[in-house]
């Protein structure tokens, strides 16, 4: 059995979603202590996921850990998509436009 | 000179909602469309929706007829009552939040196994297996509903009228043309020929470039009223930015179809286009292209406005118990598997990988989708490429027997029947087709066609005439069957 460490199980932040994220204490009252700037990120913060939370995910900032917003956050984790057999098909088919929206993933109907 | 002004009027107005985040939309139409730009950053989206009765869009069609349209285009409606009765009441939490009664429409299945989903004027809201199965918590389900219900809340499909109208525009110029060149006996002239030009340009840019753009603004509101709806609904908001992680993943695994389209884009726009406006048309697209919808800025932007709206609420963590125990609940477990088997099976065909599409293709229609059309559509086509030819009749029979009928069944038996050179038959499923799918035009060139092989010429022309005004998407495709060359009068 291999036992990895921590690190090497988890994930990275790439980059900030909003001008400013917040960093909170990771306890249960989430008490907000300081601030990530997006105009000064740089490079990627080590993260972990936070147990009984994934509204949050736990980021080392020098050596600090803390909790920030996930979805304020982009991160390095891997999410797979299937390669799409259907796309040319919908293509073919999509002949009546009108009234109906572009919707959730139209890319490859046009 | 005057269309081209029009045109190109038009065109840079329209360009100029767009990017304007609609405030400028103020004309006509427009003004209808419940639109909160970037200007009033203050109130949330679900502020701008007037509580009460729904008013029904003028571009719906019926409930019903869009359905038996919508299930002609794709490739038929997935059956699962547990997921349909799963999708219905987070679309009544939904709607219940925004506080807006009557609203029409229903969720529904479609087999494909693309990341998809769309809705229509008449509220239904289209959602692909492949999405169903990729989303993993009740909150990313109702993320991709609230997008598509936003849509219709909003109505966004009114700015498919301007699309419509140009092309019905460029449409009745052409007719024009032709008549005038007909009666007179004369080619066309310059002016003509540039003002033609001017309307297909205008109405090209229109279609893939400002309705993209318009598209854009639809697109980000649709998210942020999204967000409204799934806060009030006590649903997870930031599910929303989840589910458009996973719709990234997706595009990422599929960029080559995209890069596909703008290539198909810039050889057009080489091909058609040698004037003022084409050149203006040329850097438009360049630029659009450049900026063609980032799923990451969509993101972004939500993100911003759960930050903004919604920062300092304790949100709901999401909830993946109710979606997954209905997943796995047998029979819709066996119906998601089934198709699974199905879409592979189409994909191993397409890689001539015959035996392999069989095996799967057998699998795909047995259970609770041995009737069902596409899984027998998939095994009448790797049965023929394995050389059991019964085998395929029968598949093939189930699949025109179903209850969700598909399209491409319906196109096959049209195909075959007219290579073996049963051109009446063809034209009878021909005509079936169009009615079991509510008269969708897609059946139009088909017809028309033939009836020309069959001698009944003023029919086709008729037809013809009819498809270029009426569906000027099609225009191309009823002209060239309406050049087949004409056969014999059958009576």
């Amino acid at each position: 059995v291999t036992v990895r460490p921590a690190e090497a199980a988890s994930f990275n932040v790439t980059a900030l979603r909003t001008e400013r994220v917040d960093l909170y204490e990771c306890g249960a009252e989430k008490k907000k202590i300081g601030q990530l700037a997006r105009a000064t990120f740089t490079g990627a913060l080590p993260a972990a996921t936070v147990d009984g939370s994934s509204l949050y995910i736990q980021v080392n900032v020098n050596g600090g850990q803390y909790c920030v917003k996930a979805f304020a956050v982009q991160t390095d984790k891997e999410i797979t998509a299937p390669k799409d057999v259907e796309c040319g098909t919908i293509l073919a088919g999509k002949q009546e436009k009108t009234s109906s929206t572009r919707g959730i993933g139209e890319g490859c109907k046009r | 000179m005057k269309p081209r002004a029009l045109w190109v009027g038009l065109l840079f107005a329209f360009n100029g909602c767009a990017s304007g985040g609609g405030e400028g939309a103020t004309a006509g139409w427009a003004s209808k469309v419940p639109w909160i730009g970037e200007k009033s950053g203050e109130a949330t989206m679900l502020a701008g929706v007037k509580p009460g009765p729904y008013e029904p869009s003028s571009l719906a069609v019926g409930e019903e007829k869009d359905l038996a349209r919508h299930r002609g285009e794709a490739l038929g409606f997935v059956r699962a009552p547990v997921l349909e009765q799963h999708l219905a009441e987070l679309r009544a939490s939904l709607v219940q939040a925004s506080r807006k009664t009557g609203v029409p429409g229903r969720v529904v299945i479609l087999a494909s196994a693309s990341y998809d989903a769309f809705s229509t004027p008449d509220g239904n809201v289209y959602v692909s297996m492949g999405l169903v199965s990729a989303l993993e918590s009740d909150d990313e389900v109702a993320a991709v509903v609230a997008h598509e219900l936003s849509h219709v809340l909003l109505k966004h499909h009114t700015s498919d009228v301007l699309a419509d109208m140009e092309k019905r525009g460029q449409a009745l110029y052409e007719l024009g043309l032709d008549a005038k060149t007909q009666f007179t006996g004369t080619q066309a002239g310059k002016g003509d020929t540039r003002n033609l030009l001017a309307i297909q340009a205008a109405t090209e840019a229109t279609d893939k470039v400002m309705l993209p753009a318009w598209g854009r603004g639809q697109e980000r509101d649709a998210d942020r009223l999204g967000v409204d709806l799934l806060v009030e609904s006590g649903h997870s908001a930031p599910a929303m930015i989840s589910m458009l992680e996973k719709l990234q993943a997706w595009e990422t695994a599929n960029a080559q179809a995209e890069q596909d389209f703008w290539e198909r884009m810039k050889q057009a726009s080489q091909r058609n286009l040698n004037e003022t406006v084409g050149v203006l048309y040329q850097k438009v697209t360049q630029s659009t292209s450049d900026a063609h919808p980032k799923t990451a800025e969509r993101m972004e932007d939500t993100a911003r406005y759960l930050e903004r709206h919604y920062g300092n609420r304790d949100l709901a963590e999401p909830k993946a118990d109710a979606w997954t125990s209905a997943k796995s609940r047998p029979e819709v477990a066996q119906v998601l598997q089934n198709y699974k088997q199905a879409f592979a099976a189409r994909r191993l065909l397409e890689e001539g990988k015959a035996q392999d599409a069989y095996t799967a293709a057998r699998t795909a229609a047995t259970g609770r989708t041995a009737n069902d059309a596409y899984p027998n559509w998939i095994l009448s086509r790797s049965a023929i490429a394995v050389g059991r030819q019964n085998e395929a009749i029968d598949a093939l029979r189930r699949a025109v027997g179903s209850a969700e009928p598909v399209a491409v069944v319906y196109e096959d038996l049209i195909l075959v029947n007219e290579r073996e050179g049963r051109v009446p038959v063809a034209l009878d499923w021909a005509d079936r087709a169009s009615q079991v799918f509510a008269g969708a035009p897609r059946w139009t060139p088909h017809k028309i066609r033939l009836l020309r092989k069959t001698g009944r010429i003023i029919e086709a022309n008729t037809l013809a005439l009819n498809c270029s005004v009426s569906t000027p998407d099609l225009k191309r495709q009823c002209q060239e069957a309406n050049q087949t060359p004409a056969g014999q009068t059958r009576r």
